[in-house]
């Protein structure tokens, strides 16, 4: 791979290596000047030394020479001899030019020669000492010594003439040198522009290629094609550029699946808003549900609360029989607790010492016809009392209909039976007291009438009739009082057997009789054929018969019209502008007479109650026949209705259904 | 003794009504024989040789009612009283008492203030006479 890494790296050690190599070489040449110049200045300072030390020996020797003392003498000259040696060192180099090497090659054989000459001189001093020998050493050796000097000046000369040439060589030298590196710098400078020019183009390029691509993608285009050419190119960029194409393809891919995601994520989202809002619903209606089961909660508490504490008592038992609940009143009335009577079979602790068959006939109830038993029952309490009670109990079905539960309410009626049984034998017995003077009135005022007694005038006979017709008002007030307490109290029976209405009617109308005959009314009957015997209680229809015949007949005036009707009516026929519903025996007296005044209207049926009307004329009436007749009507199951119109007439209308009228029993066993 | 004459025990505690009641059968043709008590009245059952009718009133003097008199006649071994029929006058009209009265085994029951005495006594004339 042409990596432009390696490219670059290769450029600049390229330039670095060209860059060093001439400053090595303008270093090397530098050096060199510097170290010739050097070795010069050396040699210039060596020989300068020597000069001294010459001139030295000379001075010195010159003293010597006056002083006879020529240690100083040797001792310098030692030190010259010592430089000879040194001199051959320096200029045995090949750094010299051919001047001073004959400027060095006098030097040293000048310096040769005198030092041979000294030493001759020296020997000759010792052979020869004196003032002589002096003269001639100093003749000698002087003179040569000064030749060495002049020697010496004229390698120094010429030294110094080197030196003078190589300080030109080294100025024009570093001259060049200077120049060369201003020249490396700037060459370099633009070498480096250059390169970068180059390989920015490589870099820039594509990276602002890229940018571009990156600047469409960041706008939303992502079908950007790289080019071919940046992509393929071998090296970092063309490796960026396809990796980004490489990216740019990848995104693509991780966009749409994102799309794909997010669509999904979408929907998920209005499932989930969908199900959030059907939980929510359901969580609403599961509050609903649990507030609904804490009001059911507490009106459950409320009702076990009445339960528990009802006056009445209540047990619960199994399909068996067997007690699993009772409530606080068991130990009121039975003087048992309720934990004595659980898991005992009710009726098994209050041993009732009722008969097989009113059991048979309460299991077949409640068991098998699953109907409500209503009846009373006489249990024994704990103290050994038997008491009456009012008992209810009925069963409790599942969904399928099966009996789960009994409930058996008990009312301790011993109080209202004795208190009832009072009420009853004192209205026995008022109404037998009541009787009993009215009696005598009666069959007294009869005997008399008939004679028993002797004759009676006609102005007797019609004071005596007086008297009985005041008595049989009386007789007939006590009546209807005592049917009146027996209606209130509930005491009266509904015994029914087929009855011929026909001859009933006939029979009411002939106890009326003399009363129509007197007041000359016209009666006229109306009756179905084959009307069937009736079930009924006789003396109990008889009653409603006679009373609206015998109120027709007392509210008509005189020479007025009665009707009388027995018919058969069919389910939907109307009857007395009612629709009957079901298949009907009706009866109705209608007249001319006085009518009930509208206003009044409301009040006909209510105990004791006359209209205005009727109290003003002449007829008499306890106004508690119509309460009576109402009762009773309403009680064996029939309807009692009238139309009526002030001083036209009235018209009564009973209905009872064809099957015939509801028996009402006494409640009470006959023991 | 018997002439003829049919005996009527009449138990009535009303010295009033008694006495009308006596007149009136007495006008009858009957021969009557009153007491108030059921006490006497059993006395009397035991004692005469004859009783064709009973003329019985509910309630009466002393603690015994009509009820118990006509339970005691018609026991099982009170041989003489069992067939004798008793015909019930009295003040008292609950259907209780009637059906107690009737299904004891008493021929009649009328509610006194209701009818003439002559009615009652031709009721009773009517039903011996049937016998």
């Amino acid at each position: 791979m042409n990596s432009i890494k390696s490219k670059i790296i290769i450029a600049f050690s390229v330039i670095v290596f060209i860059v060093a190599s001439l400053l090595a070489f303008v270093f090397v040449v530098n050096y060199n000047l510097t170290n010739g110049y050097k070795a010069i200045n050396n040699n210039i300072i060596f020989e300068q030394s020597l000069k001294d030390d010459v001139l030295s020996l000379i001075g010195i020797s010159y003293n010597s020479f006056n002083t006879n003392d020529y240690s100083q003498y040797y001792t310098q000259l030692y030190k010259v001899k010592t430089t000879e040696d040194k001199l051959d060192l320096i200029f045995n180099s090949s750094s010299v030019d051919i001047e001073t090497k004959l400027a060095y090659r006098s030097l040293k054989n000048s310096l040769t020669t005198v030092l041979g000459n000294v030493e001759k001189t020296k020997a000759d001093l010792v052979k020869n000492g004196g003032i002589v020998g002096i003269s001639k050493f100093y003749q000698d050796t002087l003179i040569q010594f000064e030749y060495v000097k002049k020697n010496i000046d004229n390698l120094l000369i010429s030294e110094t003439k080197n030196i003078a040439k190589t300080t030109i060589s080294i100025n024009s030298a570093q001259d060049f040198l200077t120049k060369l590196t201003s020249i490396i710098a700037i060459l370099t400078v633009l070498l480096i522009l250059f390169l970068i020019l180059i390989f920015s183009n490589s870099i820039t390029k594509p990276i602002l290629y890229l940018y571009e691509v990156s600047k469409k993608i960041t706008g939303g285009d992502l079908n950007v094609i790289i080019d071919e050419n940046i992509k393929n190119k071998n090296n970092e960029m063309g490796h960026l550029a396809s990796a980004f194409s490489l990216m740019i393809l990848k995104l693509k891919e991780k966009i749409a699946a994102v799309d794909e995601s997010s669509k999904k994520v979408l929907k998920s989202n209005s499932d989930l808003e969908n199900s959030n809002k059907a939980i929510l619903n359901i969580l609403e209606d599961v509050e609903k549900e649990k507030n609904n089961a804490e009001n059911i909660a507490s009106d459950l508490e409320k009702f076990k609360l009445a339960v528990e504490n009802a006056s009445d008592q209540i047990i619960i038992t199994d399909v068996e029989g067997i007690v699993i609940y009772g409530n606080k009143a068991v130990y009121k009335i039975t003087g048992y607790t309720a934990e004595e009577a659980m898991g005992k079979k009710a009726g098994v602790l209050w041993k009732s010492p009722m008969s097989t068959d009113y059991y048979k006939n309460l299991w077949d109830i409640i068991k098998n016809q699953k109907k409500m038993f209503i009846s009373e029952i006489q249990n024994k309490r704990k103290s050994g009392d038997i008491y009456t009670a009012a008992i209810s109990i009925f069963s409790v079905l599942n969904k399928d209909g099966e009996i789960i539960y009994f409930v058996a309410i008990e009312r301790d009626i011993t109080k209202e039976k004795e208190v009832d049984k009072a009420k009853t034998e004192f209205v026995s017995l008022a109404s037998h007291q009541l009787r009993t003077p009215l009696s005598a009135i009666n069959w007294y005022t009869e005997m008399l009438l008939a004679g028993d007694a002797g004759a009676v005038n006609d102005e007797q006979k019609k004071y005596l009739e007086e008297i009985a017709i005041g008595n049989k008002r009386m007789v007939d007030l006590v009546d209807d009082l005592l049917n009146v307490s027996r209606l209130d109290m509930g005491t009266f029976v509904i015994e029914t057997k087929p009855v011929n209405l026909l001859e009933l009617i006939k029979s009411v109308l002939k106890e009326s009789s003399a009363m129509i005959l007197e007041k000359k009314m016209i009666i006229k009957e109306s009756y179905d054929e084959g009307l069937s015997l009736f079930l009924a209680d006789e003396k109990l229809i008889r009653m409603i018969f006679q009373n609206l015949l015998s109120n027709a007949v007392k509210y008509t005036p005189p020479s007025g019209l009665i009707k009388i009707s027995l018919l058969k009516i069919n389910k939907g026929e109307s009857f007395g502008d009612k629709i009957i519903d079901e298949e009907s025996l009706a009866y109705s007296v209608a007249d001319s007479g006085m009518g009930i005044p509208t206003s009044q209207q409301g009040r006909i049926f209510s105990k004791l109650f006359r209209a205005d009307n009727a109290k003003e004329s002449e007829t008499e009436g306890t106004g508690l026949g119509l309460y009576v007749v109402k009762s009773i009507v309403d009680q064996a199951g029939g309807s009692l209705w009238f139309k009526s119109e002030e001083n036209k007439g009235s018209t009564f209308y009973v209905v009872f259904p064809l099957s015939g009228m509801k028996v009402k029993e006494k409640v009470k066993e006959v023991v | 003794m018997n002439n003829g004459k049919k005996i009527i025990l009449v138990l009535e505690d009303e010295r009033p009504l008694l006495e009308a009641i006596r007149i009136k059968l007495e006008k009858n043709n009957f021969e009557v024989v009153t007491t108030r008590t059921v006490e006497q009245a059993k006395e009397y059952v035991k004692d005469l040789a004859v009783v064709d009718a009973i003329w019985l009133d509910h309630y009466l003097i002393g603690r015994e009612t009509g009820l118990d008199f006509v339970a005691w006649c018609k026991e099982e071994d009170n041989i003489k009283c069992k067939c004798i029929p008793i015909f019930v006058v009295s003040n008292t009209a609950s259907s209780d008492k009637v059906t107690t009265y009737m299904s004891l085994g008493t021929k009649k029951y009328f509610v006194k203030s209701n009818h003439k005495l002559d009615e009652i006594i031709q009721e009773i004339y009517k039903s011996l006479s049937e016998k």
